[in-house]
């Protein structure tokens, strides 16, 4: 067997910023960002010219309420308020859910309560001068186990070395742990 | 704790490439890049070291933007594999409010990418294709509006695979530029 590469790098972020009262967010040695009762979380550096594209697994949970999760890309520290754009696909007991939202300010991800959910944002090209695209596989446990698993673009071609979680309708307070990886090229 | 890279990045041991004046470069770490292609194949990169595959395909339309539908067929020492109905496609469709569903058997799988205006990243798992089995797959496939179309299937033909050909099946003037990837699951 050759030389074996390994195909999916931790990457370790450059610094975290967030917001909400007594809110709290640091990096682990390991390069994983642990946070928790933030409104915002923002991760700044991990995406570089080094890969095209990421993979963001996230655990989470609502410290109260709930809302779905979501997601703006950021440059520097800056996030991009404009230009999301993502299709909603959810299972939810016997029902389905699929809507379109265009022209959006942020990027929606998953769904979020009070019990522990996970989700896994697959997020394509984010530092080249591209359109951006990404697909969320998660869990979520609210009334009851739900599939809520958007695809969505960010349809801007500018580069973003980082991203910002927050909630798509209301604040809400988020605590959990988070790791980006690089898929080697 | 063990430290064992369980998916690995792998490197074709060669590439074939149509279109219209097209480039393909295997890069040093064994992604493939591209440029102008209507037809990409990638030989000898399933082997018995891996059981399972995962290929994310990325590019954007350089001729013909975003008109087109590409698909997929395994291949094995350079022969592409396109016997009637032999890959069992299941498809599931969601665009706007609207979810549905088919089913069909093909000479070909997918769409792999479809109609796609910005640049696209698009999954293809590979289950088990260099075993002398039948081979299931996944499509993680969406494009612009945004659109998901995932399909899964299985390519009922029971022999050994170490490659696979990605095409702009209608009209045959797509062209993408891009890069694909493939990553071997460990045993």
């Amino acid at each position: 067997m050759p030389d074996l590469i390994n195909g999916l790098v931790a990457i370790t972020p450059t610094s975290v910023t967030r917001t909400g009262t007594g809110s709290t967010a640091s990096i682990n040695s390991d390069g994983s960002v642990v946070f928790g009762s933030c409104n915002t979380l923002t991760v700044n550096g991990v995406f570089s010219s080094a890969y095209d594209n990421y993979l963001i697994n996230i655990r989470y949970l609502y410290v109260s309420g709930l809302d779905y999760l979501s997601m703006r890309l950021s440059s520097n520290g800056t996030d991009s308020v404009s230009g999301y754009a993502y299709q909603r696909f959810e299972a939810d007991g016997t029902n389905f859910v699929a809507a379109r939202s265009m022209s959006e300010t942020s990027g929606l991800i998953g769904y979020g309560s009070m019990t522990e959910s996970g989700v896994s944002v697959y997020l394509y090209s984010p530092f080249l001068v591209e359109t951006t695209s990404y697909r969320s596989i998660g869990a979520t446990y609210y009334t009851g186990s739900g599939f809520y698993e958007p695809i969505g673009e960010h349809l801007v071609s500018s580069s973003y070395n980082g991203f910002t979680l927050r909630d798509l309708i209301t604040p809400r307070t988020k605590s959990g742990l988070l790791t980006v990886f690089g898929f080697n090229q | 704790m063990p430290n064992k890279n369980g998916f690995i990045l792998l490197k074709p041991t060669s590439v074939n490439v149509t279109g219209s004046s097209p480039t393909a470069t295997i890069n040093a770490n064994g992604s493939v890049s591209f440029t102008n292609a209507s037809n990409i194949s990638l030989n000898g990169v399933f082997s018995s070291d891996y059981h399972n595959y995962r290929v994310l395909f990325s590019g954007k339309w350089s001729v013909n933007n975003g008109s087109g539908t590409w698909y997929m067929r395994l291949r094995s020492g350079g022969v592409t594999d396109a016997t009637a109905s032999s890959y069992n496609t299941q498809y599931l469709y969601v665009y706007s409010s609207g979810i549905s569903s088919s089913r069909g058997a093909s000479s070909q799988a997918g769409s792999i990418t479809f109609e796609s205006y910005n640049r696209f990243t698009n999954i293809l798992d590979f289950y088990a294709p260099f075993i002398a089995a039948p081979t299931a797959y996944r499509i993680y496939a969406q494009e612009s509006s945004p659109v998901l179309q995932d399909t899964v299937g299985t390519h009922n033909i029971a022999s050994s695979y170490d490659g696979f050909n990605v095409f702009g099946g209608s009209p045959s003037v797509d062209m993408i530029s891009g890069r694909i990837a493939v990553y071997g699951f460990r045993k």
